[in-house]
């Protein structure tokens, strides 16, 4: 899918992250490129939620650079759609009315095509058409991530951002998930970066995976590639699928 | 404009051009609608000057499109690129349903239906909390049976909590009111030259109804929306059922503690009120009316008798039950979303007030009927 020789659309330069005296992120590089779908993965606090953020522009880091490289000049906030890790969905609203909050907000846009465009994303994820009327708490953990990634697509966004989007979920319920992620990918040339803890994901989807630990990336590479990484945390993550994997056969 | 419109004989063609997007849309879809057209008509759009379309453009014309061919028309997409056309065959792979209509009904009758419905949630919460009482009662007899089971620590924090930190604002509050009473008391006694009387006004009333009423009002502002917020946030973050589960029985852990404080810290609040409400009285005495401290007590001692603090002081304990059940019961409630939190937050506090002044006047009641 991505060659490297081809201009990352997003850069990461030299990143240093710290919260008071608490280190996060100590001289971190990664490139994003047009078209992938890229795993990022990490201990348990290694501030891959945090690097998410810092690459939204919610959190400014404390040294190092960020660039957008588009075509278009500088990516605006509609290019750019996000599903943080508990939804975040606006509980007093209903799906309809969350997927149509960006639209509301940029204005103009009639209140016909919001409802139309507002079913479409819902039947892109996915969602049972009810699903419109119902808040987030009368919905399931799936289901909610699932409105969710509808509001995050609302505008057509270039790059979506998903913080452990199968975390939560059953396995099937999981890879469906996956799959949509795949699809959407495939259908609207999307660029995805996932956050994840979930190694099925991982080998379904990801075309390259970010490593997070000892403040850095590691390592970004297939899947297969890392499998031979010699790293310590690497091989201890990749040794249990490895096996597992084996075991299926 | 966004189109361009070429008319030949049978042929109409429409031509768009640039970078659309949502922006664009309504416009559009506007634009396309004023199309004059005739049966049989062919139309073909033209998109070889289109550099990117994004869903909602492509939502619009295919909408179109079936409106036209729905007529009668012949309708065609021309050179449009790449990008434009996967967009167009996405949209059309995923416009299987509109979105459900909304249920609307006659205003007359949803008017009344909502009258209905309201009434009955109104019953069905306070059937609710009756039922809560009970089952408060039941494990507090329970505890009692074990006492070394009741939770000393949390009963502890909640006395600090409730009592000491609220000193402040019921000492300030009460000191106020006393002055107000003396203040407007003496304006009009003295017209008829019962200025005298001002202490027997402030006195009483203060005693019996004021200290206590004011302290419940304070209590269930400050302490009893702080249950309903710390129970429904607990509620929200499933941590009630993780006690369940635990074994530990949230009632227990959370209520009684709550309702024990109420119960032990809402007569010194009363006392405290009382007290307060009487310095300000006595001060604004002195110094409006100069009634001298001394003249003051003489005057105070006649007016009331002990009973008059009782029946203040009585009462405390059982308001502070109702503010305690209440506040703990619309926490237990809170379901599904903050934006309950606040709805559950504020009906318990209207509801503990509520329920106090009932309860003030029942209390009224009987004390009359037995001539206290
Ligand atoms: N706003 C913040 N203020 C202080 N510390 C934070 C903040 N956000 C995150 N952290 C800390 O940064 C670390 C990384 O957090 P996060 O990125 O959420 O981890 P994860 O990799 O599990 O997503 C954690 O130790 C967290 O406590
Ligand atoms: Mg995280």
């Amino acid at each position: 899918m991505t060659d490297n020789n081809q201009t990352p659309l997003i850069s990461v330069r030299g990143l240093h992250t710290r919260f008071g005296s608490h280190v996060i992120h100590e001289n971190l590089s990664l490139d994003i490129y047009q078209g992938e779908i890229l795993g990022i993965v990490g201990g348990s606090g290694t501030g891959k939620s945090v690097l998410l953020k810092e690459t939204l522009g919610l959190i400014t880091p404390y040294k190092g650079e960020i660039t957008f490289h588009n075509d278009q000049g500088q990516l605006d906030k509609t290019s750019i759609g996000v599903l943080f890790q508990d939804g975040a969905l606006f509980s007093a609203l209903t799906v309809r009315q969350n997927i149509q909050v960006p639209m509301r907000e940029m204005g103009g846009v009639a209140m016909d095509l919001m409802d139309d465009l507002a079913a479409l994303k819902i039947e892109i994820v996915g969602l049972p058409p009810e699903a419109a009327h119902k808040t987030p708490s009368q919905l399931s953990g799936g289901m909610r991530k699932r409105a969710g990634l509808a509001r995050a697509l609302s505008m057509d966004p270039k790059i979506v951002f998903l913080d452990e989007p199968t975390a939560g979920l059953d396995p099937m319920g999981a890879a469906e998930f996956d799959d949509l992620i795949l699809q959407l990918r495939n259908d609207l040339g999307l660029t995805v970066v996932m956050v994840t803890h979930d190694l099925d994901s991982l080998y379904r989807v990801t075309d390259r995976v970010a490593v997070l630990a000892e403040n850095q990336v590691i390592a970004a590479d297939s899947v297969e590639e890392l499998e031979k990484n010699n790293h310590p945390w690497i091989r201890a993550y990749f040794h249990g699928v490895r096996s597992r994997q084996s075991e299926e056969r | 404009m966004l189109i361009s419109i070429e008319q030949s004989s049978e042929l109409t063609t429409l031509g768009m051009s640039g970078s659309l997007s949502i922006g664009d849309a309504t416009a559009l879809a506007k634009e396309l609608a004023a199309i004059p057209v005739k049966p049989k008509q062919y139309l073909v759009i033209d998109g070889h000057g289109v550099a990117s379309i994004d869903s909602a453009i492509a939502l619009v014309l295919k909408k179109q499109m079936y409106r036209w061919q729905s007529q009668g028309c012949h309708v065609a997409l021309k050179s449009f690129n790449q990008q434009a056309t996967d967009i167009m065959a996405f949209v059309d792979k995923h416009s299987q349903y509109r979105m459900p209509p909304k249920v609307v009904r006659p205003s007359m009758i949803s008017v009344l239906e909502d009258i209905g419905v309201a009434t009955e949630k109104i019953i069905k919460n306070f059937t609710h909390l009756i039922a809560f009482s009970g089952l408060v009662v039941e494990r507090l007899l329970l505890a009692l049976r074990h006492p070394s089971r009741l939770r000393v620590t949390p009963l502890v924090a909640q006395l600090d909590q409730i009592g000491f930190r609220a000193l402040a604002i019921v000492g300030l509050i009460t000191f106020l009111i006393g002055a107000v009473i003396v203040n407007q008391g003496a304006f009009y006694l003295r017209q008829v030259g019962a200025d005298v009387f001002t202490v027997d006004l402030l006195s009483i009333t203060m005693l019996r109804e004021f200290g206590i009423l004011l302290t419940a009002v304070i209590v269930a502002g400050r302490s009893g929306s702080a249950f309903t917020a710390q129970i429904g946030s607990m509620q929200l973050n499933e941590e009630i059922d993780a006690m369940k589960t635990l074994g530990m029985n949230p009632i227990d852990v959370l209520v009684l503690p709550r309702i024990l404080a109420l119960v032990l810290i809402m007569p010194l609040l009363a006392f405290y009120a009382d007290l307060m409400g009487l310095l300000g009285g006595a001060l604004t005495a002195w110094v409006t009316l100069e009634v001298s401290p001394v003249a003051f007590i003489q005057r105070f001692e006649e007016a009331v008798t002990v009973s008059s603090f009782y029946v203040g002081i009585l009462k405390a304990p059982f308001f502070g039950i109702m503010i305690g059940l209440s506040g703990c019961y619309e926490g237990m409630c809170v379901r599904g979303s903050a934006e309950k939190l606040g709805f559950h937050t504020t009906r318990s506090v209207v509801q503990s007030i509520f329920l106090v002044i009932v309860m003030d006047a029942a209390f009224a009641m009987i004390f009359t009927a037995l001539d206290i």
